[in-house]
C-alpha cells in the first residue's frame, strides 16, 4: 500500500514541489536565523539568488558542531510561541543537539512516518510494539505518533526490562517490532533464554529498524530469529528525527520523502557533488521545517541515490543502505575499515553470536584491531582443532575483506557487554 | 555403556577456570576428573562430575557454553602395563584416540579411572568390553 500521493509524482512534479518548497526554505533561514543571514553574507547571496534545485549548491552546509555551537536555540527560527515539543539528540559529549517542532513540523513528521510504515507493510489492524526509549530521543515518540495516524495499535514499551518486553509481544501478539536492530537480536536472545521459540511464540510480522546502521547480515539474522519481515528506515535527531527515508517491501533502498528533504550526495573530502550511484557524504536540506530551517547538513553517512522507478510504484528517490560514517571509518595502518564491513563477515559466520566488540590499540605505534567474538554454538567444544578452524576461517574472511589482518578472539558466550539502545561495538584504546 | 562428560568453553586468561571450579564449588558439586585441551587463545574444560546436569545448569546460567558427550571409562589395575594393555587393543583395532586423562582419585580402590573419547567410541566400546578390565557403566555413581 502506499500511503500518499505524493510518492508517486513524475520527477518533474517532484522537483517542482521541491523547488517551491527549498525557496521557502531559505527564506526562512535567511529572514529568522541570525547565524544562516551572516553565513549567507560571508557567501556572498541572497534567498533570491536561488532560482533551481542545482542552486542549492550555493547555500552554505551545516554541520552538527554548528549544532553546539549555536547550542541551545541558535538555530531555531521560531520562538516559544510557536513551539510545541522539544527533543535532544544522545549526546555522549558535551551539549545534546536540541530540535524544536511547530504543531506543523510534528504533523509533516506524522505523515512522514506514516509513509515509512505503510511501505514497510505495517497496517491499521497491526499491534506495534515500541522498544526504542522514551523521552528526549526522537526514536520512539517519532514511530509512536506515525503508527498511530496509520490507526496500528501503539504499545509504548521504551527499553530495558527485556524478558517483561517479551511477556509483553506474548501477550499482546505484537506483530510490529521497532527498535534498534541489535536489541532487536538482544530481545530474540531472552526469548530463547526464556525457552521461547521467537518464530512460533510470539507473532511478529514485519520489523520497522533505525537508529543506528545495520547490514544485509544483521537483517538476514533477524529474519530467521523472529520469522519476520525485517525493514529499515532512515533519520537524524537533527533533521526532527526519523522520517527521512525507509524501504518498501521490494527491498531496493529506502525511499526518501522527497517533498519534505532535498537530498544530495558528495565528495566527503573535496563536497563535489557526486553522480547517482556513486557513494558519497549524505547531505540533506529539509524542506518543510518551521522551527529548524537547516541548510545542507553534512549527515556524515556513507550512501548513494537512485532515480530508476520502483517495482513498488513509488517513483521517489531511494538511499542505498548507510556503508558506514565518514566519522566512524577506522583507519587501520593506512586502510580504510568500516565496522559494516567486519559485521558482514561475522554475520556470514556459523557459530558465532550477534555481539562483537572492536578494538583497537597502539602496539610499537603500530595501529592494532582486535575483534572479541563470542562462540555460541557448542559443536565447537568437540575438540580444540574445531575451535582453531573457527578461528582461521573468521582470520581468512576479515583479511579478505578488510585487507588487513585484526587480531581474533574468540570470548565465552555473553561476556561481551549487551546494550539497550544503539550498540556500543568500537573502542578506541589508541594513544591520543 | 558410556559416561557423561561435559566440556566447556574458556578463553585462556588468568581466573577463567577457577571462575568455573567457583560455580561448582558454590553448587556443591564434586569434581572427579578434570582436563583442559589448550589453545593459544582459548581452551576447552572437559569434566566429569558427580552431578553433571546440575552442573551444565549452573554454568549456563552464568553464561557459559556448555556441551555434554559420550565418553569411555575403564579402570585398568595400578600396575606396570595396564594403561598400555588398554592402548594396544585400541590401536590394534585402528581406532584413533582424540585425547585421555584419568580421575582425580579411583572410583573403587587402587584403581584409576581412564576417560577416553576416540575417534569411533562405538568401536573403542566394543574392543575395551573383550578385555578383562572392568569399564564404567553410565549406571554407576561416579
Amino acid at each position: 500500500m502506499i500511503w500518499s500521493l505524493n510518492e508517486t509524482l513524475p520527477r518533474e512534479d517532484i522537483e517542482e514541489i521541491q523547488l517551491k518548497r527549498l525557496k521557502h526554505a531559505v527564506r526562512n533561514a535567511y529572514k529568522n536565523v541570525p547565524y544562516y543571514r551572516d553565513q549567507f553574507k560571508k557567501l556572498g547571496i541572497k534567498p533570491k539568488d536561488i532560482q533551481t534545485l542545482d542552486d542549492v549548491r550555493l547555500l552554505p552546509m551545516t554541520t552538527k558542531e554548528d549544532f553546539r555551537l549555536n547550542y541551545p536555540y541558535g538555530l531555531f527560527a521560531r520562538d516559544a510561541k510557536d513551539i510545541v515539543r522539544y527533543h535532544a539528540s544522545s549526546g555522549t559529549t558535551g551539549n545534546p543537539v536540541i530540535v524544536g517542532y511547530s504543531r506543523k513540523d510534528l504533523e509533516n513528521w506524522k505523515e512522514d512516518i506514516a509513509r515509512i510504515v505503510t511501505m514497510a507493510g505495517v497496517t491499521k489492524r497491526d499491534t506495534a510494539h515500541i522498544s526504542f526509549g522514551y523521552g528526549l530521543f526522537t526514536g520512539a515518540l517519532g514511530l509512536h505518533q506515525g503508527l498511530e495516524k496509520v490507526g496500528a495499535g501503539v504499545v509504548p514499551m521504551s527499553s530495558g526490562n527485556s524478558q517483561k518486553q517479551i511477556k509483553m509481544m506474548k501477550d499482546m501478539g505484537a506483530t510490529v517490532l521497532i527498535g534498534t536492530p541489535s536489541y532487536a537480536l538482544r530481545l530474540g536472545e531472552v526469548a530463547q533464554e526464556m525457552g521461547l521459540d521467537p518464530r512460533e511464540d510470539l507473532k511478529l510480522r514485519v520489523g520497522c529498524f533505525g537508529g543506528e546502521g545495520s547490514t544485509e547480515a544483521m537483517r538476514n539474522k533477524l529474519n530467521e530469529v523472529f520469522g519476520m519481515f525485517a525493514t529499515e528506515n532512515y533519520g537524524l535527531s537533527e533533521l526532527g528525527g526519523p522520517g527521512v527515508s525507509g524501504e518498501c517491501t521490494q527491498l531496493t533502498g529506502m525511499h526518501i520523502n522527497e517533498d519534505h528533504f532535498l537530498c544530495e550526495v558528495v565528495d566527503p573530502v573535496t563536497l563535489e557533488p557526486l553522480p547517482p550511484g556513486e557513494v558519497g557524504e549524505l547531505v540533506i536540506t529539509p524542506l518543510t521545517k518551521d522551527v529548524l530551517p537547516v541548510m545542507r547538513y553534512r549527515t556524515k553517512d556513507l550512501t548513494s541515490l537512485h532515480y530508476e522507478p520502483c517495482a513498488c510504484g513509488r517513483t521517489t528517490a531511494r538511499m542505498s543502505k548507510v556503508s558506514g560514517r565518514t566519522d566512524d571509518m577506522m583507519i587501520i595502518s593506512g586502510v580504510n575499515v568500516f565496522p559494516s564491513q567486519i559485521e558482514e563477515v561475522l554475520f556470514s559466520t556459523e557459530g558465532i553470536g550477534t555481539n562483537y566488540l572492536i578494538k583497537i590499540k597502539t602496539e610499537n605505534h603500530i595501529d592494532k584491531i582486535e575483534i572479541d567474538v563470542e562462540v555460541v554454538d557448542n559443536a565447537y567444544l568437540e575438540s580444540v582443532d574445531a575451535l582453531e578452524r573457527l578461528h582461521k576461517e573468521l582470520q581468512t574472511k576479515m583479511h579478505t575483506t578488510l585487507g588487513i589482518r585484526p587480531k581474533i578472539n574468540l570470548v565465552e558466550n555473553k561476556s561481551i557487554e549487551r546494550s539497550e539502545g544503539k550498540a556500543k561495538r568500537i573502542l578506541d584504546l589508541r594513544e591520543k | 555403556m558410556f559416561i557423561k562428560q561435559l566440556s566447556v568453553f574458556l578463553q585462556n586468561e588468568p581466573g577463567r577456570l577457577q571462575n568455573v571450579t567457583e560455580i561448582l564449588k558454590d553448587g556443591g558439586i564434586d569434581i572427579r576428573a578434570l582436563n583442559v585441551s589448550e589453545g593459544k587463545e582459548f581452551g576447552i574444560l572437559r569434566c566429569l562430575l558427580d552431578d553433571t546436569y546440575k552442573a551444565k545448569f549452573l554454568l549456563e546460567e552464568n553464561g557459559y557454553l556448555c556441551k555434554l558427550s559420550d565418553v569411555l571409562a575403564i579402570e585398568p589395575e595400578d600396575k606396570i602395563g595396564s594403561v598400555n594393555e588398554v592402548l594396544k587393543a585400541l590401536s590394534d583395532g585402528g581406532i584413533n584416540l582424540n585425547y585421555i586423562y584419568s580421575t582425580i582419585r579411583p572410583l573403587h580402590e587402587e584403581k584409576p579411572l581412564l576417560v577416553i573419547s576416540t575417534s569411533d567410541q562405538d568401536k573403542a566400546l566394543e574392543v575395551l568390553q573383550n578385555l578383562e578390565i572392568p569399564l564404567v557403566s553410565s549406571k554407576e555413581k561416579i
